[in-house]
């Protein structure tokens, strides 16, 4: 966790409880969970994004927060997709904006998770100790040092 | 400390299982599961910032806190969930799968397992 994710996950906590809260204005009937998550995961991750930024490393609160938010909004995005007996009016745009905020939060989870990991074809570059610090440019290693594939 | 590993690696592969098989089979209310899994991100997260070196008192307190949400969870969905014991495994389950996570990664202890 650095202070770019810090930043990102504050704009989800955000994003999360003012996008739960219009789920909850469209269609009140249907997306009660929706906003008790967003607002509860929202403060939660609001927390947690306010201490990356003021440079706590840890990473396992806002995994085990953003776990439960995914398992939930899952939950909704099936539910109000799938519908039910009665018509529901704004369950469209309901779904549309749960279906966001779930794609949000597993890519934030992922964003997080996945955040300090080297992988194999990453491009190293020599220290001033000789040792070998990766590239955080996220680019292929070949795109990395400037090579063109044939 | 084998011992104590190899009993907390036993009792993290029973907490799985009872935390699966009570989603599969038990209770699948998402806010019950919602209550149990923040709830125990935020009690084991600050017991564990706040008791660093009195691990013994902050895991007391820690349980204490966690059956004390438990009850009120339970109470107010009483009507929408199946009976006592399927819901309480399954919120002391993620309590305890969520509490160890952050057991292991907290500061301090990188070398031992939680309580």
């Amino acid at each position: 966790m650095n202070k770019t994710i810090g930043l990102q996950l504050v704009v989800y906590s955000l994003l999360l409880a003012g996008l739960s809260y219009l789920t909850h204005h469209l269609a009140p009937t249907i997306a009660r969970p929706t906003l008790i998550t967003g607002l509860a995961g929202g403060a939660l991750c609001l927390v947690w994004g306010v201490r990356a930024v003021l440079g706590r490393r840890g990473k396992a609160l806002p995994i085990l927060t953003l776990i439960p938010i995914g398992y939930v909004m899952l939950s909704q995005t099936v539910l109000t997709w799938g519908g039910g007996a009665q018509e529901v009016p704004g369950r469209r745009t309901a779904a549309l904006a749960i279906t966001a905020l779930f794609a949000l939060s597993i890519g934030m989870l992922m964003r997080i998770a996945y955040a300090g990991v080297v992988f194999d074809g990453q491009a190293v570059s020599p220290t001033k100790n000789g040792e070998a610090k990766a590239q955080t440019t996220g680019k292929p290693a070949a795109q990395a040092n400037g090579v063109r594939r044939p | 400390m084998k011992g104590e590993r190899i009993a907390g690696l036993g009792s993290v592969i029973a907490a799985l299982h009872v935390a699966v098989l009570s989603v599969v089979f038990g209770p699948r209310h998402v806010g019950y599961i919602l209550v149990a899994a923040l709830s125990a991100t935020l009690i084991w997260g600050v017991v564990f910032f706040l008791n660093e070196r009195k691990r013994r008192a902050g895991f007391i307190v820690g349980v204490v806190v966690g059956l004390g949400v438990q009850v009120v969870a339970y109470q107010i969905l009483k009507a929408e969930l199946p009976g006592f014991w399927w819901p309480l495994a399954q919120f002391g389950a993620l309590q305890f799968l969520v509490a160890y996570g952050i057991g292991r990664t907290a500061p301090g202890n990188h070398h031992q397992n939680p309580p």
